[in-house]
């Protein structure tokens, strides 16, 4: 008879992250260590950082509504949902041709991440293809997937979390008509775009 | 210890709180990247544990209903019988219908080798209640594979 504590240890020991998954993380970690270090001292780094986001982006606020004449999102939320609704709809070829997550990741170099997403996205959808996009600014995937039963295409976005999208909840709404969820881990975002008669090709 | 074998410690941890190999892999990276950051020093394994034990507090739960459940202060100890015949995947199954308190307990004390006293300076819970989430996850574990293994047998 196996001795269950034993058997426990077994099980855990087991579970391994792969090297290449290792070395990304340490050189991320590298990579971060060294951009903090580089930071002047006597400067309060991120109120320098805040200040300056918030300046280019109160100018870029500015030309956009003097251009389009549109009113402006309150908050981050808002935001969010407007641009994966514009990027749904403007229905994009992907850059990268493929069925399979791990060969997309590694196409895909320039993220600074792996391409992976939840169980139900997995079991229920199948994977087209992907392009570089941007969420907020933020670097991040947009990957092309069809639905196994209906067939009907749909946008996933996939990026790091910041600091403005930490303050995103798990939801999903309808703006016009497409359907968008928004939903986060501990360090990524994601977004599903699904509908509208343009993306149904 | 390594940065490397630290990582696998860490992702190991966060395995047993979320049992699911891409919110592991994801807890362990952000908590290490929040460590670098801060310029700390990452090759302290109490200091990553803490830190992903505080970013799966913030994040997975922050969207999922809380149930308390009443710990009694003073309960009967059974003896809990350790030995039966289990595979890999029924063992996955049965911890995966721990609450995450006791899959964190048992992996601690089982795998890091953690005392209940130390396990609760980390989870920051008293020393009794550590020991009643061990005990009460001996117990779930061992009738789930005790049940599993029968009805291996009668098949």
């Amino acid at each position: 008879m196996t001795q269950l504590p034993s058997k426990i240890r077994e099980y855990y020991q087991d579970q391994n992250l792969d090297e290449a998954v290792l070395q990304r993380i340490i050189e991320r970690g590298q990579m971060v260590k060294e951009s903090s270090a580089r930071e002047p001292s006597g400067l309060r780094p991120t109120g320098v950082k805040i200040v300056g986001f918030m300046s280019i982006t109160a100018l870029l606020l500015v030309a956009l509504q003097f251009m389009s004449n549109l009113p402006q999102p309150a908050d981050i939320t808002q935001r969010v949902l407007q641009e994966i609704h514009m990027n749904h709809e403007k229905a994009l070829a992907v850059e990268f041709a493929t069925d399979n997550f791990q060969v997309l990741s590694e196409k895909m170099d320039r993220l600074g991440f792996p391409i992976s997403t939840s169980p139900h996205i997995y079991a229920n959808y199948s994977l087209l293809g992907g392009r570089y996009c941007s969420i907020q600014g933020n670097i991040a995937a947009q990957l092309k997937i069809r639905h196994r039963d209906s067939g009907h295409i749909a946008t996933l976005y996939i990026t790091q979390k910041n600091h403005d999208l930490e303050q995103v909840r798990n939801q999903s709404q309808l703006l016009g008509q497409v359907q968008i969820s928004l939903w986060n881990s501990p360090s990524m975002f994601y977004g599903l775009a699904q509908g509208s008669t343009s993306t149904q090709k | 210890m390594n940065q490397k074998d630290l990582l696998q410690r860490g992702y190991r941890y966060a395995f047993s709180l979320t049992h699911n190999h891409h919110d592991a892999e994801d807890l362990v990276q952000d908590a290490w990247i929040r460590l670098c950051s801060k310029g700390e020093i990452t090759h302290s394994k109490s200091l990553l544990f803490t830190t992903i034990r505080n970013r799966y507090i913030d994040q997975f739960r922050r969207n999922r209903l809380i149930v308390f459940e009443v710990l009694d202060q003073e309960y009967e100890f059974e003896d809990v019988e350790d030995s039966v015949e289990v595979t890999t995947g029924e063992l996955d199954v049965a911890l995966n219908s721990l609450r995450y308190e006791e899959r964190e307990a048992v992996y601690l004390n089982y795998v890091e080798g953690y005392s209940a006293r130390e396990i609760s300076q980390l989870t920051q819970k008293s020393r009794n209640t550590v020991l009643s989430l061990l005990h009460r996850a001996r117990q779930k574990l061992c009738k789930l594979l005790r049940h599993t293994d029968k009805e291996r047998d009668l098949a």
